[in-house]
């Protein structure tokens, strides 16, 4: 494989045993690579296995089989989780703790020196435009407000590569816009991006490259102009897939 | 070696690093006496707090008694401090604890406290009025440790009235002790009446032979003006 | 080490805002109220009451705190999803333990800090002789927390809150029934009773710590005896941490 691959995944599954000891795949047999300073968009149904695949890159999911490495190392290294960042789906931080400590508390997880904390810190706040209520408790906080903080603490350590999951979805349009206006910053700084998604509209403006899962299988992946007919929207490709692909599940 | 295994084998170090801080604490003096049995509470004040407990608190107040004896009583012939109070306090809470008032009935009268024996007893036999083996143990101990075999005698015709056995033979072990004590106070007559009772109410045909010969030999005794024999204490 | 006392930090800083330092509050209440009310007593018997139930308070808060806020320290973060925030950031598993049992035991130390020293103030305040034996009951108490915050610490790592707190009240009682049990297995046949006897010395010895009982009549335990208990609990803490790592090691979030 090339070496500007940041992440690269074979053969890689996750099967639970369900409480009944049955098990149940979420994850089937994932190839795929993505490169450096590319953003990869995975979409799928709810319960496809985006996640999954996410918390496998991020360790805090064992593969059941197959490999996955992140930044060329195994995704357990703390090593390699100094160079990424990740934003998981619906956060709810410690809701004790004001916008500001929660950045600093994760400022310090990094070791940074005080001097290095304090202008990330700044920076980041300004970035994610929270600046004004970054002395609140977090409590306090709206779901975009929370998305916003949770954006800036993927990014507290300046990450090569930032996983991002369901980054857009539940917001109100002016949460939409300013989360949507940070993700095209850092694609313009050269970050490689990572996000799960079910909104088609964010996927198609902000991707280069997509993925279909759906019940745990890669249906495609490629570009969006290799994969969309012309004047075909995202939405009804996606819709297409699927349903192709279930019409091959159960024939008639 | 895997991060887990390695902390694996930390824990079992560290495990058997405190299992030798045991070790050496249990090897150190202990005191003279054990301070827990300084102070016991009454039996009211604990049944207060038991709130609905009171028979597993007996069980461990009998356990920690039971160490109590095993540590300190058989290792040494030291007398014992609050053993009556502890006692009182388990079949205060525990009334229907057999066990405990038989271990401390004879506990208390081998302390040289045969009255509080007696008195742990009767309780017992206020609160299972049924029951033959509270008089039984009374008859036993008034006849080995105080030699009072008027009161023994008393005890055991009591404890042949009772219902309620510990094991099948006790009604007929009663009456021959009861039997025993009149003798050996002189009172044959008693003690004859008490073996042609037996010989009347017993099926089984060895224990009929049993009342028989010694109602027979007690007769020849009062016949002949001879003293009481003393055969009957040779197994004290 | 600045990740670790950074998880620390924010561990004791979730117990403060909790206001799990209230408990404080309501031990003055408990002792202010037993001293009034005692104080209808018989000269005597209403202090050697006030020095018992001021030992035995300090020990149910602080166990009760250990076990409540310790089985849902862990909990928390996964039911939260935090521990997704922290873990994905370079931190390994077992700072994050680490991290947690330290914030949790630097609430417990203030508060049974506050505690004791309110119940030595209310002793002398009384009149009663202090004496070091007072002292050290207060350090074993603390060394006891240790132990069992660890523990709970350790049940947390694979069960749940309620499971975890069923488990180490019943280790609580156990552990403090110990000399018992050392003594039913002297009587168990050759075989089952070397089983029982390794059983006795990793179940948590907790009947080292009680010298409540003692100290209150003026017992004062041997420098030795202090030295053991001590590295008793400082090692068999760290067992159940080290194995709380390797259970946690490979957890799956």
């Amino acid at each position: 494989m090339s070496n500007d691959a940041v992440i690269e995944c074979s053969a890689l599954t996750k099967t639970y045993k369900t409480f009944w000891g049955r098990p149940s795949t979420s994850l089937d047999g994932l190839d795929l690579v993505v490169r450096a300073g590319e953003t990869f968009g995975l979409l799928g149904p709810n319960g496809a296995g985006k996640t999954t695949s996410q918390k496998l890159f991020l360790g805090l999911l064992r593969p059941s089989a197959g490999s996955v490495r992140v930044l060329g190392q195994s995704p357990d290294e703390p090593a390699v989780r100094s160079r990424v960042g990740f934003l998981p789906e619906n956060p709810y931080f410690y809701t004790y703790l004001t916008g500001r400590e929660f950045l600093e508390f994760c400022a310090d997880l990094f070791s940074m020196s005080a001097r290095v904390k304090q202008e990330r810190v700044t920076s980041l706040l300004r970035l994610v435009r929270m600046e004004e209520s970054a002395n609140l408790q977090m409590r306090r906080y709206s779901k975009g407000m929370l998305q916003r903080i949770g954006i800036a603490q993927a990014l507290i350590n300046d990450p090569e590569l930032v996983f991002l999951d369901e980054p857009t979805s539940g917001l109100d349009p002016l949460g939409h816009k300013q989360i949507t206006d940070i993700i095209l910053e850092l694609k313009a700084q050269g970050k490689t991006l990572f996000f799960n998604s079910h909104v088609m509209n964010d996927v198609q403006a902000l991707c280069d490259r997509i993925g279909i899962l759906h019940r745990g299988r890669l249906l495609v992946c490629g570009s969006l102009s290799e994969l969309l007919m012309p004047g075909e929207s995202l939405e009804a490709f996606f819709v297409r897939t699927i349903e192709r692909a279930e019409l091959s599940r159960n024939p008639g | 070696m895997s991060e887990r295994l390695r902390f694996f084998l930390a824990a079992l170090v560290a495990l058997c690093g405190a299992a030798y801080a045991v070790t050496s604490i249990r090897a150190l003096p202990q005191p003279e006496i054990d301070r827990n049995m300084l102070f016991v509470p009454s039996g009211g004040l604990v049944r207060g707090g038991a709130s609905g407990y009171e028979n597993l608190m007996a069980d461990v107040l009998w356990l920690s008694l039971l160490q109590y004896f095993g540590e300190r009583y058989f290792a040494s012939n030291r007398r014992m401090v609050n053993l009556e109070k502890m006692f009182r306090l388990i079949t205060a809470l525990d009334s229907r604890f057999w066990f405990s008032y038989w271990l401390g009935a004879w506990a208390l009268a081998d302390n040289g406290q045969p009255e509080a024996a007696l008195d742990l007893l009767q309780f017992g036999e206020r609160h299972n009025p049924m029951e033959a083996s509270y008089p039984y143990t009374q008859g036993f101990v008034h006849f080995l440790m105080r030699s009072d075999y008027e009161s023994a005698a008393q005890c055991f015709v009591r404890a042949a009235e009772k219902p309620v056995l510990e094991w099948p033979e006790q009604r007929r072990f009663s009456q021959s002790m009861a039997a025993r004590m009149y003798r050996e106070l002189g009172r044959r007559e008693l003690a004859l009446q008490i073996w042609l009772n037996m010989r009347e109410q017993s099926t089984d045909r060895a224990l009929k032979d049993i009342a028989t010969r010694n109602a027979q030999r007690l007769q020849a005794e009062i016949e002949s003006g001879a003293p009481p024999s003393r055969g009957a204490r040779s197994h004290r | 080490m600045r990740s670790l006392f950074a998880i620390a930090r924010n561990t004791w800083l979730e117990t403060i805002r909790d206001r799990i330092l209230n408990t404080i509050v309501l031990f003055a209440l408990v002792m202010i109220a037993a001293s009034l009310l005692l104080g209808q007593l018989s000269a005597g018997q209403d202090i050697k009451i006030i020095k018992d139930l001021g030992l035995a308070a300090i020990n149910f808060f602080g166990v009760v705190i250990a076990v409540f806020v310790g089985t849902n320290l862990l909990y928390r973060e996964l039911d939260k999803r935090t521990v997704f925030v922290v873990l994905t950031k370079p931190v390994s598993r077992w700072r994050f333990l680490g991290g947690k049992l330290l914030g949790l035991l630097a609430t417990l130390t203030v508060l049974s800090g506050a505690m004791g020293g309110g119940y030595l103030l209310l002793l002398a305040s009384i009149g009663v002789k202090l004496h070091s034996g007072l002292y050290i009951a207060l350090g074993f108490a603390w060394f006891e927390l240790l132990v069992l915050t660890t523990l709970t610490l350790l049940f947390a790592t694979f069960t749940t809150p309620v499971l975890s707190a069923v488990y180490v009240l019943a280790l609580y009682f156990i552990g403090h029934n110990l000399n018992t049990f050392r003594h039913l297995v002297e009587q168990t046949i050759p075989g089952i009773k070397e089983a029982l006897l390794a059983l006795f010395y990793v179940l948590p010895n907790l009947t080292l710590f009680d010298i409540k009982n003692q100290v209150v009549y003026g017992f004062s335990p041997a420098p030795v005896q202090i030295f053991w208990v001590g590295v008793y609990a400082v090692l068999y803490s760290l067992a159940l941490y080290a194995l709380a790592a390797a259970v946690f090691a490979r957890r799956e979030f």
